[in-house]
């Protein structure tokens, strides 16, 4: 059986690398904007991306702008692959015949 | 914002079964495309008004200069609304998209005020009523071009039909031609924007 990746695979953390998935390469999105898209709270976002960072999946990074803190967070390209390869590992899972490498129980 | 006690412990736990975690990604990232039906809807709305008062102002129902505002202060408005909701959708967002974003809504405007530029250059020898076709067809154009770069068959055969429209309206008589571009191009664009509101 396909290994489910456990970085992501748990709810809060497959939404967050989801929607950053969701974003064009080389975009990054706001803390709070992830934390409004999402509906979860700032300690609780912080402690899965962190989960995430550690992994190497998201990259943090903090900066200014007019003078205002702002962080930004993106998916590494690492995380990009690691999302890719989650999303084809549950295809394989519900469709098994569609996976050559599978064999159908 | 959902006011959502932080239950990391259950966050923690993996999705119910691989069809549940590909439905919690399909909705997180559905979640995040721009609301492309807003802009139709809006837009369809605005061009059936334009047409309508070009239609009323040939039956003299009112002045054609009652025409020109409607369609000056509609057109003001409706660029405003769509700058609103195109730089709400980036917000928090910075990277190429938000630069191909600001881009691409400066090359409607400049589009749009080229062909003004040139209809007014060639006012005297073309029909007045015959503008709005004019960016009416550069419309068309953009949105064909948006289908073609965004893969979607819906914008693209949107911009077919809008150029359709435009030539059509174009070969049609006045007054009929301004009824022709109003229900037409407006329609065509209102019945966009409720597919793509289908298709979310």
């Amino acid at each position: 059986m396909t290994e489910l990746d456990p970085v992501i695979h748990a709810q809060a953390r497959l939404r967050v690398t989801a929607t950053l998935a969701a974003l064009d390469d080389g975009d990054r999105m706001t803390f709070p904007r992830l934390q409004e898209l999402l509906g979860m709270t700032a300690g609780n976002l912080s402690t899965h991306l962190r989960k995430l960072e550690d992994a190497g999946y998201v990259a943090i990074t903090k900066t200014h702008q007019r003078r205002t803190p702002v962080t930004f967070v993106e998916l590494t390209r690492t995380g990009r692959r690691a999302f890719e390869d989650y999303t084809a590992a549950l295809r394989a899972l519900l469709d098994p015949a569609a996976d050559p490498s599978e064999v159908p129980s | 914002m959902q006011n959502r006690e932080p239950h990391t412990d259950v966050e923690d736990q993996p999705p119910a079964s691989p069809a549940d975690a590909l439905a919690i990604i399909q909705r997180e990232q559905a979640r995040q495309e721009p609301h492309y039906s807003r802009y139709f809807l809006l837009w369809g709305v605005v061009w059936l008004l334009i047409g309508l008062a070009w239609f009323g102002a040939q039956f003299g129902y009112w002045t054609a200069a009652s025409a020109v505002v409607a369609t000056l202060v509609l057109v003001v408005v409706a660029t405003a609304l769509t700058a609103v909701i195109g730089v709400r959708t980036g917000r928090g967002i910075e990277g190429p998209s938000a630069r191909s974003g600001i881009m691409f809504g400066l090359g409607w405007l400049v589009a749009m005020l080229g062909t003004g530029a040139i209809a007014t250059a060639f006012s005297s020898g073309i029909q007045v009523s015959a503008f709005p076709v004019l960016f009416v067809f550069v419309a068309g154009v953009l949105y064909m071009a948006i289908g073609a770069l965004e893969h979607s068959r819906l914008d693209y055969a949107a911009g077919l039909a809008v150029q359709l429209i435009a030539v059509v309206t174009a070969f049609t008589p006045a007054p009929w031609n301004t009824l022709v571009m109003g229900i037409g191009g407006g329609g065509a664009l209102v019945i966009t924007g409720l597919l793509h509101r289908r298709h979310r």
